[in-house]
C-alpha cells in the first residue's frame, strides 16, 4: 500500500499522542494510582502502534507493542508503578520521539533499534511473580477486560428511578444507539428526527451526547439515547427504519437495578474513546488544515491588502458617492479578513509549554534540586510563525532558572525559603502584545557580580561600573560571554545563552526585559507582536524616500524648530514632556540625498519608543497610517540590521520598514 | 399501485432532475408546482402520496406550504428539499411536520431511499 500520502497525517497525530504520553506520565509520577492515567497512556500507546505498523515503521510498532504489555500488567494490579517503571517509560518515550524525528527526516525509523528498551520491558513483565504472559497477547483482549463498565452511558439517580417505575408499570426501556452514515449533512436534523420519530412512542430520557450538544452538532457520526416506551422493540426498529441515513441502529432491551445491560456485542475501544471525549472540556468541530495552505491565505489577504491601499489612494473615487462607498466597505471587509485569517493562524502557548514540566523534571534530577513548575494562561494564543520560534529561548530561560536561579535545598531551607522552588511560566495578551513570563523564586541575580564582570571584562571603567545603577547594571547579562556563574556545568553558565535569547527575540520584533531581587527571585518578561506579517505603521518621507515606522513605537508627532534643540557633546537634543530626548536625523542615518536644501526651520518630528527609551526622529513628511505587509528583505541583505523588512505600497512603491530597536 | 407524487421547485431544472429520478423508478409524478401557493392549490386537486418541496420558493416558501399543507391533511408525507448552509430552514420545516430532507446536490439513492421509506408505511 502507497502511505506516503498519509505520512503528515501520520507525524502530526503521533505527535500528539506522544505528547499526551508525555503528559500522562508527568500525571502519574504525581499520582501512580490514577487508573484512568494509564487507560490512557495505554491508548496512545496503542493507537501509535497501530499507526505506525500500518506506516511500516516497525521500531515504533515494536515498542509500543512493548509498552502496551507493561502498561498492562499496570492495569491490572500485577505490577507496581515505581518510580523506575516510569523512568522507563520516559525512556520509551524519548526513544519514539526520536523515531518520530527520524521519520520526519529520512523517512524510515530503522536506524533505530528498541531492543534493549524492549529487554528491560520484558523483564519488568517477567519480574512480578505469576509469570503467564507473552507480550505476543493479542491486544484486544487487554481492552475489553479492562473496562467492562464502560458499554453504555452513565445514569444518575433520577434516570434510574425513571426506568425502574416504568418497569413496574409495564413499559419497556431500550438503549439505542444510531450510526448515520459516513457523509451524512445537516447530522443535527437528522438527529432531531430521530428523536421526533421515537417520541411518538415514549419518552427519551437521556441522550449520550446530551440533547443540546446533538443540536449544536457537537458529535461524531453516533449518538445513543434511552427510551421508555409501551411499544415493543418491533415497533421501535420498524419507526427508525423509516429514518434515511442511518447506517446503522442497534436496539438494546435494558433492566433496571444493574447498569444497562446488552447481549449484542459491543465495540469496547469505541465506548472507552466516547467516554474519554465525555470527560474533557467540549470541543467545537476542527479540521486539520496545512500551514503552508494558512501561508498562501495569508498572503493573499496581504494582497489584497496592497490593492485595497492602491485603490484608496486614487482620486477618482472620491468623487463618486456609490464607488466611495464601495471602497470604504471593502476596506472594512479586507480588515475584517485579515482579523479572521489571523485568527486561524493563532495557536495557542500550550504547545510550546507543554514540553516544559518535561525538562524542568529533568533538570531537577540533574541538578538535585527540587522544582515545581506552574504555568499560567497556557491558552493564550500567539500567531503560528512566533510559536515555532518561541521554544528555544524558553528552553533557556528555564534552564536558566533552574541552574543558576534556583538554590540548592540546603540552601533554601538555610535562608528560610520552601525547599521545593517554584518556576512560574506565564502568558497574556497586552493590547498588541503577547507577553511571557518566566519567573523563578531564586536568589536573584547578583549584581555585585555584574560589576565585577563589567570591570574585569573592560565594557566600561571602574567608575562607570560603579555608578550604573540596577537597570543599567542587568541589561549586560545579554551580553555575549558573559556570566555570574562561577562554575560551567552542563546545563548553562557558559556564557551563551541570554545573548542569543535576546536576538531571536528581537529577531521576532520583541524584547525582552529581566527585573531580580536578591533573595526573592529573577524575572523575565518578552514582549512579542502577536503577528509578524502585517502591522500598522506610520508612512513618512525622508528626502525623497518613503519609510514605514512600525505604529507600536510611535507615541507622538510634533513639530519644532531648530532653535529648540540644544546640544550635549555631539548628541542634538530636545526637550519632550520635560525630559531631554536624543534627537536622530534619518536623512544622515540614513544617508538620503537631499536635492534642495529646505527653507523652513521647522522640522516634523516623530517621537518613538524602544523599551523605556524615547527618541525623536526627524522626518521630511509625513504620508499617514497604513495597515502594511511585511516583504522580509532576504538573506541576501540579512545583515542590514537598520531596515527589517519593506512593503508594497498602493502606488506600487515600495517603502522600507524600519527597526526602532536598530535606529536609536 | 404506484405511488403519487408532486414536486414542488421554482427550478425547472430540479424538478425535471427529480422527476426523472422518480419515473425511472416507477414512481407517479402527478403534479409539479413552482411555488408554495401553487403547491397547495394542485395538493387540494390531486392528493399526492407524498410532496417533495423546496424550501426556498418565489410567493409563498416552501415552509409555509408545509404549515398550510398540513392543515388540509395533518398526515400528509412531506420531504424537503433544501440547499445546503439553510440549517435553520431545515429544523423550522421538520418543526412544521415535513417528514424528512434531503439536500441538494442530491444523488439519486438518496432521494429513492427518503421517497421509498416515507411512502412505505
Amino acid at each position: 500500500m502507497d502511505t506516503s500520502g498519509y505520512m503528515s497525517l501520520f507525524l502530526e497525530e503521533s505527535r500528539e499522542h506522544l505528547d499526551n504520553i508525555n503528559n500522562k506520565l508527568l500525571l502519574l509520577e504525581k499520582d501512580n494510582q490514577d487508573s484512568g492515567i494509564i487507560d490512557d497512556i495505554f491508548r496512545s500507546a496503542h493507537t501509535l502502534k497501530g499507526m505506525a505498523g500500518t506506516m511500516g515503521f516497525n521500531s515504533v510498532a515494536s515498542l509500543t507493542h512493548s509498552m502496551e504489555s507493561v502498561l498492562d500488567e499496570v492495569r491490572k494490579n500485577q505490577l507496581f508503578l515505581s518510580p523506575s517503571v516510569i523512568d522507563l517509560l520516559f525512556q520509551c518515550y524519548d526513544f519514539l520521539e526520536l523515531c518520530l524525528k527520524d521519520i520526519e527526516l529520512v523517512g524510515d525509523d530503522s536506524q533505530r533499534d528498541p531492543k534493549a528498551l524492549e529487554d528491560s520491558l520484558r523483564q519488568l513483565v517477567a519480574k512480578k511473580p505469576d509469570n503467564d504472559i507473552s507480550p505476543a497477547e493479542p491486544v484486544q483482549q487487554h481492552t475489553k477486560g479492562a473496562s467492562p463498565k464502560a458499554s453504555t452511558m452513565e445514569l444518575d439517580e433520577y434516570q434510574k428511578d425513571i426506568i425502574k417505575q416504568s418497569e413496574m408499570q409495564g413499559y419497556n426501556t431500550f438503549e439505542i444507539k444510531i450510526v448515520l452514515v459516513s457523509d451524512c449533512l445537516l447530522k443535527s436534523a437528522r438527529a432531531y428526527i430521530v428523536f421526533r420519530e421515537l417520541e411518538t412512542l415514549g419518552e427519551i430520557i437521556a441522550s449520550n451526547p446530551s440533547a443540546e450538544d446533538l443540536e449544536d452538532e457537537l458529535f461524531g457520526n453516533s449518538f445513543s439515547l434511552i427510551l421508555v416506551t409501551s411499544s415493543d422493540i418491533n415497533a421501535v426498529r420498524r419507526v427508525l427504519d423509516q429514518i434515511t441515513e442511518l447506517e446503522s441502529i442497534e436496539i438494546n432491551q435494558i433492566e433496571s437495578g444493574s447498569s444497562v445491560h446488552t447481549d449484542q456485542d459491543t465495540d469496547t475501544t469505541a465506548n472507552a474513546a466516547a467516554a474519554d471525549s465525555s470527560s474533557k472540556r467540549k470541543l467545537g468541530q476542527s479540521i486539520r488544515v496545512d500551514i503552508e495552505r494558512l501561508d498562501l491565505l495569508m498572503n493573499l489577504v496581504s494582497e489584497l491588502i496592497i490593492v485595497k491601499n492602491r485603490i484608496q489612494n486614487e482620486n477618482y473615487y472620491r468623487q463618486d458617492k456609490n464607488i466611495s462607498e464601495s471602497v470604504e466597505y471593502l476596506g472594512r471587509v479586507t480588515t475584517d479578513l485579515h482579523d479572521a485569517v489571523m485568527k486561524v493562524r493563532m495557536v495557542p502557548v500550550e504547545i510550546v509549554f507543554n514540553r516544559f514540566p518535561r525538562i524542568v523534571r529533568n533538570l531537577a534530577r540533574e541538578t538535585n534540586k527540587s522544582v515545581e513548575l506552574i504555568t499560567r494562561g497556557a491558552n493564550t494564543e500567539v500567531d503560528r510563525t512566533i510559536i515555532d520560534e518561541l521554544s528555544e529561548p524558553l528552553i533557556h530561560l528555564i534552564r536558566n532558572a533552574v541552574d543558576h536561579g534556583l538554590e540548592t535545598r540546603e540552601e533554601r531551607i538555610a535562608s528560610g525559603k520552601p525547599e521545593t522552588g517554584v518556576i512560574i511560566l506565564n502568558a497574556y495578551h497586552e493590547g498588541n502584545n503577547v507577553v511571557i513570563e518566566v519567573t523563578d523564586d531564586g536568589r536573584g541575580i547578583d549584581l555585585s557580580k555584574i560589576r565585577e564582570q563589567i570591570i574585569m571584562k573592560g565594557l566600561a571603567s571602574e567608575e562607570a561600573a560603579m555608578e550604573m545603577d540596577e537597570a543599567r547594571l542587568i541589561t549586560y547579562i545579554f551580553n555575549t560571554g558573559f556570566t555570574t556563574s562561577e562554575n560551567v556545568s552542563n546545563i548553562s553558565g557558559r556564557g551563551v545563552g541570554l545573548d542569543v535569547v535576546k536576538t531571536s527575540i528581537e529577531s521576532l520584533g520583541g524584547v525582552v526585559e529581566v527585573s531580580t531581587a536578591a533573595g526573592k527571585g529573577t524575572s523575565f518578561h518578552i514582549r512579542l507582536p502577536i503577528t509578524l506579517s502585517i502591522i500598522k505603521a506610520l508612512l513618512v518621507k525622508v528626502a525623497d524616500e518613503k519609510y514605514a515606522l512600525p505604529f507600536g513605537n510611535v507615541i507622538e508627532l510634533m513639530e519644532a524648530r531648530q532653535s529648540q534643540i540644544t546640544r550635549l557633546k555631539k548628541q542634538e537634543l530636545i526637550r519632550f514632556r520635560s525630559h531631554l530626548i536624543p534627537v536622530i536625523r534619518l536623512d544622515r542615518l540614513l544617508e538620503c540625498p537631499r536635492k534642495r536644501k529646505s527653507d523652513s526651520d521647522r522640522m516634523i518630528m516623530v517621537v518613538v519608543k524602544k523599551g523605556d527609551k524615547t527618541y525623536a526622529l526627524v522626518v521630511d513628511d509625513l504620508i499617514g497610517q497604513q495597515e502594511i505587509v511585511i516583504k522580509s528583505l532576504g538573506k541576501y541583505l540579512s545583515d542590514v540590521q537598520i531596515v527589517s523588512g519593506a512593503t508594497i505600497l498602493g502606488d506600487g512603491s515600495i517603502a522600507l520598514i524600519l527597526d526602532i530597536n536598530h535606529v536609536a | 399501485m404506484s405511488k403519487k407524487i408532486m414536486i414542488v421547485d421554482d427550478a425547472l431544472f430540479m424538478r425535471m432532475m427529480i422527476r426523472n429520478i422518480l419515473t425511472k423508478n416507477g414512481y407517479d409524478v402527478i403534479a409539479e408546482a413552482e411555488n408554495g401557493a401553487v403547491a397547495v392549490e394542485k395538493y387540494k386537486n390531486t392528493n399526492p402520496d407524498l410532496v417533495i418541496m423546496d424550501i426556498t420558493m418565489p410567493e409563498v416558501n416552501g415552509i409555509e406550504a408545509v404549515r398550510m399543507i398540513k392543515k388540509i391533511n395533518k398526515n400528509a408525507k412531506i420531504i424537503m428539499c433544501s440547499a445546503m448552509g439553510q440549517r435553520e430552514m431545515v429544523f423550522e420545516s421538520l418543526q412544521a411536520g415535513a417528514k424528512d430532507f434531503i439536500l441538494k446536490p442530491f444523488q439519486a439513492e438518496r432521494v429513492l431511499d427518503a421517497v421509498k421509506k416515507a411512502t412505505s408505511y
